[in-house]
């Protein structure tokens, strides 16, 4: 009987809830010591949040130096502001500018970030960590990934054998090997291929192959709408006698982008969770700095607040993510609907 | 629609020299870099001693064996990883795509709120968090915790009883292989009517007992400070199929889901109309369609288990990625060969089974 089985596994919630919940809120809460309480030292009972506390700017700044810190303040606030600029009506629907915006924005935050000129001193990125560099180095790999998979997919979707086959070849290997293959192909195999004068940071190889794993998964997002435009769309661009770039630019990719769009947001998601990977080559992001402070002995018995706290951000931020692309979603199933 | 033609042949003539002079540029310094670092090129060192001991493994292997058996370990290891997780990850994933589609809302939440939390962070995350926690958690193995009177949980790892063959044992595995094998070419013809498969399913369940019943047991015991007998799982490896399994048992229960949804609702209706109950509806109807369904995407989710499993890097347990691309690369300094070794044991992973997925759909397509 599937209404007994129901209401069996029901009831088999419920006590999970009603058992697991109580210790977990007295664990966190009640029993928690917070920053600011009248104790300066946690007893071992409940959460510890002193220690997130604590460490609370290696988590967001990794080794960067204090009183520089400021930089990395601004880029977020003029991150922040330029966000709720994009929700002002006037600049609603101005893709271009969004796109100049982030492009501009992140080559200006890599710049004040580093430093070395404009009487900035100059920060070495092995000294970069925590969230900004998580946020960083998912930026670039998704600002990056977005021309390179267009002109990936474009170049599978066409016509030319030779850029079929290598943009092909390219994708599949990328998506065939686990992301952590790619990171120490870029990190060993990098210095061995490119001549540069002192060798090439371990910051900028991982970025180079964050950015490769990034491209190959953003050009099947978008290959996939590619090829669910209608050939009558060709078709017809053709017969208004507009050759292919023209065609692809007013005609096609207007059309599949929209559609790639809750698929890009997807393979945003995916960037962001697997950025984390960096660690293990050494490129401390939040997720990297959190597991460095509880393997410190002082802390160790502390590994569960700095989890908590990571997950926490992590959860925070591809959540968002993704009810913004199921929302994406629902507005475009309205909008293919109507009548041009 | 056609790209460019004539206008562009000699542009494109040019970006092609281009490509080809910057690779064999890139390619001969390459060369020159690794002759005077001193670097063999070649895949001569798999035949040297590998000269490290690796914690877990399946076949035998000690450090005066090869890199080319270790790389066999390490492959196995992977394979094994693998394969844990996904037969588990699929079952929990249908349990959560069941719970998902449930028609009390309350079990409906519970599987959103699994499906959510665990697609939503990262899964390294989630292999480092459990693994920090599992260690703070489990005691010593002097206090190990007895599960069940036959297995022993502690922070060595989990250890379960070792059965090894007996020559009786064999016999009784034997004979249930025949007896499916026998059964299913019996009934290939027509499908078996409901008292034949309940003995088919009962003689076969008595054999298996048998043959477990024969084999010859060892049951762990704790030893002073350590614990004797038994296959014992390295905690490394306990959590990262732990971890993985519920992972991609997520991403799997959405498989299953949009499967089920993708069947149409009149096929419902027709099966209640046939007088089937909602269970017999399932199995018998909407099930087999469902899983039709969902073949291509589940096989896709099943090569990123495989995929990550490569995370094992992360908590040293000894797979490809750690024994390969770390160890044996750090060793032998042989960056081109041990990277594209590795890279390709994984492309043709993924690529065997994206091919079997192929022809699957092929098949179904004609059967249409």
């Amino acid at each position: 009987m599937p209404n007994r089985a129901s209401a069996v596994a029901l009831l088999l919630a419920l006590i999970i809830v009603g058992v697991a919940a109580p210790p977990v809120f007295t664990w966190a809460v009640l029993d928690a010591t917070f920053p600011g309480s009248a104790h300066d030292r946690c007893d071992t009972r409940g959460a510890c949040w002193l220690f997130v506390a604590e460490r609370l700017p290696q988590f967001l700044y990794g080794y960067y130096p204090a009183p520089e810190r400021w930089r990395i303040q601004a880029i977020a606030a003029v991150v922040a502001v330029w966000c709720a600029m994009l929700l002002l009506p006037a600049f609603r629907r101005r893709l271009d500018l969004a796109i100049g915006a982030i492009c501009a924005g992140l080559a200006a935050g890599y710049l004040l970030a580093a430093g070395g000129m404009l009487g900035l001193p100059k920060v070495e990125t092995n000294l970069w960590g925590g969230l900004f560099v998580t946020l960083m180095l998912s930026a670039t790999a998704m600002v990056t990934s977005f021309p390179a998979g267009v002109a990936l997919a474009l170049a599978r979707h066409g016509r030319n054998p030779m850029l079929r086959a290598l943009a092909g070849a390219f994708v599949e290997i990328i998506r065939g090997v686990p992301l952590l293959a790619i990171l120490f192909l870029a990190v060993v195999l990098i210095p061995l291929f490119i001549p540069a004068e002192g060798g090439i940071g371990l910051f900028a190889r991982v970025v180079v192959g964050l950015c490769l794993y990034a491209s190959a998964y953003m050009a099947e997002a978008i290959r996939g709408s590619l090829q669910s435009i209608p050939p009558g769309q060709f078709d017809a661009a053709a017969a208004l006698g507009l050759r292919y770039w023209p065609a692809m630019r007013l005609v096609i990719l207007p059309q599949a982008m929209r559609r790639a769009v809750p698929n890009i947001i997807n393979t945003f998601i995916q960037i962001l969770k697997d950025s984390t990977l960096v660690l293990i080559v050494g490129v401390f992001d939040l997720l990297g700095m959190v597991n460095l402070a509880v393997s410190d002995p002082k802390w160790m018995a502390n590994s569960t607040e700095g989890f908590v706290f990571a997950g926490l951000v992590f959860f925070a931020l591809c959540f968002t993510m993704s009810r913004l692309s199921l929302r994406v979603e629902r507005l475009l199933s309205r909008g293919e609907g109507r009548a041009p | 629609m056609r790209p460019p033609g004539r206008r562009a042949l000699p542009i494109q003539l040019l970006i092609y020299l281009a490509v080809a002079a910057i690779a064999v540029a890139v390619a001969l310094y390459a060369i020159d870099v690794m002759r005077s670092r001193g670097i063999q090129a070649g895949f001569g060192f798999l035949k040297n001693t590998a000269g490290f001991e690796i914690g877990f493994k399946l076949i035998a292997f000690d450090s005066t064996n090869s890199y080319g058996r270790a790389f066999v370990v390490a492959l196995l290891n992977t394979l094994l990883v693998s394969g844990l997780s996904i037969v588990l990850g699929t079952a929990i994933g249908l349990v959560v795509a069941v719970a998902r589609l449930a028609p009390i809302p309350a079990i409906r939440a519970v599987g959103t709120l699994y499906v959510e939390a665990l697609r939503n962070t990262p899964l390294l995350f989630q292999l480092l968090a459990v693994y920090a926690f599992s260690l703070a958690v489990l005691p010593p193995p002097r206090d190990s915790i007895a599960v069940g009177a036959i297995a022993l949980l502690n922070n060595r790892g989990i250890f379960l009883p070792s059965g090894a063959m007996t020559p009786r044992a064999a016999l009784a595995a034997i004979a249930l292989v025949l007896w499916l094998a026998g059964c299913w070419w019996l009934g290939r013809r027509q499908p078996m009517r409901r008292p034949a498969g309940a003995l088919v399913a009962s003689v076969g369940v008595a054999l298996a007992v048998t043959a477990l019943g024969l084999m010859d047991w060892v049951v762990p015991k704790v030893l002073g400070f350590n614990v004797a007998g038994g296959i014992a799982l390295v905690p490394e490896l306990a959590v990262l199929v732990f971890a993985l399994s519920l992972y991609s048992a997520a991403f799997i229960a959405e498989t299953f889901r949009s499967g089920f949804l993708a069947v149409p609702p009149g096929q419902w209706h027709a099966a209640f109309a046939l007088g089937l109950d909602r269970a017999a509806a399932i199995r018998g109807v909407v099930l087999p369609q469902a899983l039709r369904a969902c073949v291509p995407a589940l096989a896709s989710q099943y090569i990123n288990v495989i995929k990550a499993s490569s995370l094992a890097a992360a908590v040293g347990f000894p797979d490809l990625m750690q024994v390969f691309g770390k160890t044996t690369l750090n060793q032998t300094g042989q960056a081109v060969e041990v990277i594209v070794l590795t890279m390709a044991v994984y492309l043709c992973i993924s690529m065997a089974i994206a091919g079997a997925v192929q022809g699957y759909e092929r098949r179904v397509a004609r059967e249409r």
